[in-house]
């Protein structure tokens, strides 16, 4: 397993991939299907960055990041002190009307949810989100 | 730490090409969004944006494709990808975005679609 603490600022986000990509070199899961489980955790921090600052200042919070992968299964385990924020309780995306409507956001829980085969958001009493990923390696 | 860099070059027939280089995520998005902004500004909405060296895209940097494609298309133009590398166009198809742009693979077809 690895762990990282990410600051609260883009610019790690590159920190972020390195790390995830360094995990799932010693998984058994092909290049392509490893480049969209990077992705996925890069879109739940940049959503955790974007939603997270409410009435708090920035560098108050704290996001921990754990990646773990075993023959069966990639986990990773997101846990921040920002503002309360569920993205498996936003909507499904509509495509067709996204792209209609020309909008710039609201694409990263889609990723996710294409990409990774369990979603689960957990919402701790010492105001922590936590946001456990799972991709299945026989899947 | 990843170097991002855009540039800008006048075609003839009022297109643009823009060359961007490395991850565009939510880092970098909004380089590429000011970039588009400046050239809406100036009327042009016929771009090219070559993204053979960029070999990482987020739903950020697409989601400014999705933004600037709408812009465009309801002004006479369209934004044309070129030379997307293959993990940049697995995260295209995964949004559905390659049945939505025109993707081509050199200058010279892209020119094409503006004729």
């Amino acid at each position: 397993m690895k762990e990282m603490v990410v600051p609260n600022d883009t610019r790690y986000l590159n920190d972020v991939r390195e790390m995830v990509s360094s995990v799932l070199k010693s998984s058994s899961l092909e290049e392509k299907v490893s480049n969209m489980i990077i992705l996925a955790v890069d879109e739940a921090i940049a959503n955790i960055m974007e939603h997270a600052t409410a009435n708090q200042i920035e560098s108050d919070i704290k996001i921990e990041l754990a990646v773990k992968a075993d023959d069966e299964k990639l986990v990773v385990m997101i846990r921040d002190s920002g503002k309360r924020f569920d993205p498996t309780g936003m909507d499904e995306v509509d495509m067709k009307k996204h792209l209609q409507s020309g909008k710039k956001h609201g694409l990263g829980i889609f990723l996710i949810r294409q990409i990774m085969d369990e979603v689960i958001y957990t919402y701790k009493k010492d105001c922590t989100n936590e946001l456990c990923m799972i991709k299945y390696i026989n899947n | 730490m990843s170097n991002f860099s855009i540039n800008v070059q006048q075609l003839e027939g009022n297109i643009s090409k823009i060359d961007i280089g490395g991850y565009l995520d939510a880092h970098t998005f909004d380089e590429f969004e000011s970039t588009l902004i400046d050239l809406f500004d100036e009327g042009e909405y016929k771009i090219i944006v070559d993204m053979s060296e960029v070999p990482y895209i987020s739903s950020a940097g697409a989601g400014v494709f999705i933004w600037a494609h709408s812009q465009a298309n309801n002004n006479d133009g369209d934004i044309v990808i070129m030379k997307p590398s293959a993990n940049v166009s697995e995260v295209l198809e995964l949004l559905g975005l390659d049945q939505v742009f025109k993707i081509v693979s050199n200058l010279e077809a892209g020119l094409k679609t503006f004729a």
